[in-house]
């Protein structure tokens, strides 16, 4: 069982810290141990209300394994900024107390926004900054937060346009190289399939083909009229991994991008197709002329199941299926604040992209 | 514009370079011996399940059961499914998960150790190479007693079931459970018998100790802290205490107990293998070898017992009745199984000396029971007292600062230390510094032997015993073993109790 105490106080430090005094003052006064627990600061950066809602159920989860001080920036409104400060304690035998702040409507200009959130982290930890929802914000405000963050953690599912949105990451990732290391859900989310896609080429027979593909097809749903998410990061990681160079992409009901290859210019298409959730992948076809290379999510499977098969003058040999690990948005931010490295392949992904000229 | 790109690298797969953020075990079938024996049901059925529900089982996937019991498929998934459901760490069991898993299950009934059966598992790794993807990759699970050991293996290898090594080509693993021999002969005698047939690197013995989170944080702790190491030597330490004690008595293993006793069961593996762990030198990297070798340099620095050492230095026990958390409990030779005058040790304490510049003068102390106060197993270094008291007037000197690592329950670390007692006087307390793993991470760590399986499927043999470790140990306990053996009485402690009056001779036990 959980249990929540909590102030509304003026959103400024001073204010804020002796709220969290009092709270655990309290609670020692009422008897009740607690241990605070912290391996660092998140800031999650919301944009209306429902994504703060959200952004508090899922650091709450997380809170259950990797207890964090939790900073949840609402920036929707222009009202009197306020503060609400809360201490939430697990009263089962693990006693741990974690501590969230919510800042409704703060300054959100370009430094008053930072210069308030830097005296509420957690000295000597990791800050680590979270944007549940798109990145729609403005670019100065962007700069002074990833100035103060360790790690930047971003959720492609959430992108309206996700091409323009991994060009200008890629942008950041590029600026801030050696201070803060960005890392994205949805690399994580894509695991299986990389991998489903990565073990049909063991094999030494079939490995030879990856020199000679004639063209590559990308099936996925994002139902916003802008290619996927997911279908641009396999493209990119396919081309990184594969050793071709980006040339340009146009884009009309579907998405072409041409890349240079040892053999020749190779075109990749993202088709969009239909699924029961938006923004799942479809299938990834690699076409090495009579022999393809197949990986599909099952029709109908609600567990997401992925096929994979190579086809051979016509004749199809099954090879084995995967079933998806499902991440919740708690668990994949725990695997951001496990891994402190960059996910390399996936910048180099976005480099793929971003080097398309279109 | 025209854009030069290089010819693609194709001696290695680029698509699996580099690419994943967690390592995902090669295709296989895992065949288990002793499939219908408890170590199936309560660890290794648990653990394969969770490691499928958590994505780490790879895609293709076969499970072969084989016993002598005359059980069908569909007995033995059930069997398999009622294991899950009990004992798995991730419940209630994902049926989708399941079924995928269940439907790659086969059972053979046959007494594998009898050179004259002609029942041959070729067939059946075959179908699962072609229906389940295995790819002739082979895990041989060794869930049987270790005089059977032997003959499995040469039955496999006369089935055609075990290739020699190649670097790029189908492998086969064989895992076995300790006890590795009964003592140094044996050991060694065991370690030719397998080595007829395999190679080194396809033996995985599995002490499931080194798979705990907490054994595994030993490392970390001392090599990715800088604060502690420079205090890690005989210039800082007193003494260093491993306790591994149990509450529970013989439960059904009296007769197994009455011929093994705690020295080999416990001190020999889990033991000696903390102790190495805690005073092994800094190895090169986290490479199996690298850290294996460094454990094997350590266990050989251990001085080795003649006959009047082991009458010194270590100690051993039976316990009489007596009373667990409040309950009445029967002595060990009145438990089912036990012999009336067995002499049979339930509880050891050595006090061991390592030779080498880092410990040298530094006792070692390991002690492990049953029917102990409380289950608690943890590493303590104590450290020296301060050069010179300069409280002379506080009522009490200084106490000695102790770390410790605590394996089990409540893992974690704490480390004791001297605070002023507020107020006008300078009086001293001693205060406990606590850093408690579940409150920095929460959550179930894995088992240790979903842990130990994924590694041997991923062909990692860190966390495992290497053939000189085993030698080594062995070589230290045996001394101990031969002359207790010699020895008629045994001394005796209360249920409930910590140990033998002995006991206490060795050292000032700390209070847990």
């Amino acid at each position: 069982m959980t249990t929540r105490t909590q102030r509304e106080v003026n959103a400024r430090p001073a204010a804020i810290e002796s709220a969290f005094t009092d709270l655990w003052r309290e609670r020692a006064e009422g008897g009740q141990g607690g241990a605070k627990a912290r391996l660092a600061t998140l800031v999650s950066v919301c944009r209306s209300d429902a994504e703060a809602d959200m952004a508090g159920r899922e650091v709450a989860a997380l809170n259950s394994t990797r207890p964090v001080r939790s900073i949840i920036v609402s920036l929707r409104g222009a009202g009197e900024p306020r503060a609400v400060v809360e201490l939430r304690c697990d009263e089962s035998s693990r006693g741990v107390c974690y501590e969230e702040v919510t800042l409704k409507e703060p300054v959100s200009s370009a430094g008053g926004l930072p210069s308030l959130l830097g005296p509420l982290t957690v000295p000597d930890l990791p800050v680590y900054l979270w944007f549940p929802g798109d990145l729609t914000l403005d670019e100065i405000l962007l700069e002074h937060l990833f100035a103060a963050a360790d790690r930047v953690v971003t959720d492609s599912h959430s992108f309206a346009d996700p091409l323009d949105r991994f060009r200008r990451i890629h942008g950041w990732i590029v600026e801030h190289r050696g201070d803060t290391v960005f890392t994205e859900m949805t690399w994580t989310r894509l695991g299986t399939w990389r991998e489903a896609i990565g073990k049909l080429f063991d094999p030494s027979d079939s490995r030879a083909f990856l020199a000679d593909v004639k063209g590559v097809e990308i099936r996925s749903s994002h139902g916003s009229g802008s290619p996927s998410d997911r279908a641009l990061l396999i493209m990119g990681w396919l081309a990184t991994k594969l050793g071709w160079a980006p040339l340009r992409w146009e884009r009309g009901d579907e998405l072409r991008a041409w890349f240079a290859s040892a053999a020749g210019e190779i075109p990749v298409t993202i088709v969009e197709g239909t699924a029961a959730a938006r923004g799942h992948l479809l299938g990834v076809h690699i076409d090495c002329g009579d022999v393809s290379f197949q990986v599909d999510r099952l029709h109908g499977d609600a567990s997401g199941a992925i096929r994979t098969c190579i086809t051979c003058s016509g004749e199809e040999a099954e090879r084995p299926a995967y079933n998806p690990l499902h991440w919740s948005a708690s668990e994949l931010l725990c695997n951001a604040l496990e891994i402190r490295s960059p996910f390399a392949d996936w910048e180099d992904a976005l480099a793929a992209i971003a080097g398309l000229e279109g | 514009m025209s854009v030069s790109v290089p010819p693609l690298d194709l001696s290695q797969n680029p698509l699996r370079a580099a690419s994943s953020l967690r390592r995902r075990a090669d295709s296989c079938v895992f065949v288990a011996f002793g499939a219908t024996g408890d170590l199936m049901g309560r660890k290794l059925m648990p653990a394969l399940y969770t490691l499928a529900a958590e994505g780490m089982l790879p895609a293709g996937f076969a499970l072969v059961g084989v016993s002598r019991s005359d059980w069908t498929d569909d007995q033995f998934r059930k069997a398999m499914r009622e294991a899950a459901d009990k004992y798995a760490r991730r419940r209630p069991v994902d049926d989708s998960v399941w079924e995928n898993l269940a439907a790659g299950m086969r059972y053979v009934s046959a007494d594998f150790t009898d050179p004259k059966s002609e029942i041959s598992l070729k067939p059946l790794l075959q179908e699962a190479d072609a229906k389940r993807h295995t790819e002739g990759n082979r895990l041989f699970y060794l869930a049987v007693p270790p005089k059977t050991f032997g003959s499995i293996i040469q039955n496999l290898h006369n089935d055609g079931l075990i290739d020699p090594v190649t670097d790029d080509g189908p492998w086969q693993r064989v895992v076995i459970e300790k006890p590795f021999g009964h003592d140094f002969d044996s050991a060694i005698q065991l370690g030719a018998e397998m080595g007829r047939v395999l190679d080194e690197r396809q033996i995985y013995r599995i002490d499931h100790y080194l798979g705990k989170e907490t054994v595994q944080n030993i490392l970390v702790f001392r090599f990715a802290n800088r604060l502690f190491e420079p205090l890690w030597n005989q210039r800082y330490v007193e003494s260093v205490q491993i306790t591994i004690a149990e509450t529970l008595g013989m439960e059904g293993r009296g007769a197994f107990y009455d011929e093994t006793g705690i020295l080999r069961d416990i001190i020999t593996n889990h033991g000696l293998e903390l102790m190495a762990m805690t005073a092994m030198e800094p190895p090169i990297s986290l490479d199996a070898d690298a850290i294996r070798d460094e454990k094997v340099k350590l266990l050989r620095s251990v001085r080795c017992f003649e006959n009047d050492d082991v009458d010194r230095d270590a100690v051993r026990g039976q316990y009489t009745a007596g009373y667990i958390e409040g309950q009445p409990v029967r002595g060990y030779r009145e438990e089912d199984g036990v012999k009336p005058d067995s002499n049979a040790d339930v509880y050891a304490a050595l006090r061991l000396s390592v030779d080498n510049w880092r410990w040298a003068g530094v006792p070692f102390f390991i002690r492990a029971g049953k029917r102990m106060p409380k289950r608690v197993t943890e590493v303590a270094i104590r450290f020296k007292p301060v050069p010179r008291n300069l409280f002379t007037s506080a009522p009490s000197p200084p106490v000695e600062n102790v770390l410790s690592l605590r394996i089990q329950p409540n893992e974690g670390v704490t480390m004791v230390m001297n605070a002023k007692v507020p107020g006008a006087a300078m009086q001293m307390q001693p205060v406990r510094m606590d850093f408690d793993y579940s409150s920095s991470f929460g959550g179930d760590p894995p088992e240790a032997y979903e842990r130990l399986l994924h590694d041997v499927m991923l062909g990692d043999p860190t966390l495992f015993t290497r053939h000189d470790e085993v030698e080594a140990e062995w070589r230290i306990v045996t001394p101990i073993l031969q002359r207790w053996a010699q020895e008629k009485s045994i001394p005796t402690y209360e249920a409930g109790s910590w140990g033998p009056a002995e006991a206490g001779e060795l050292t000032d036990w700390r209070r847990l």
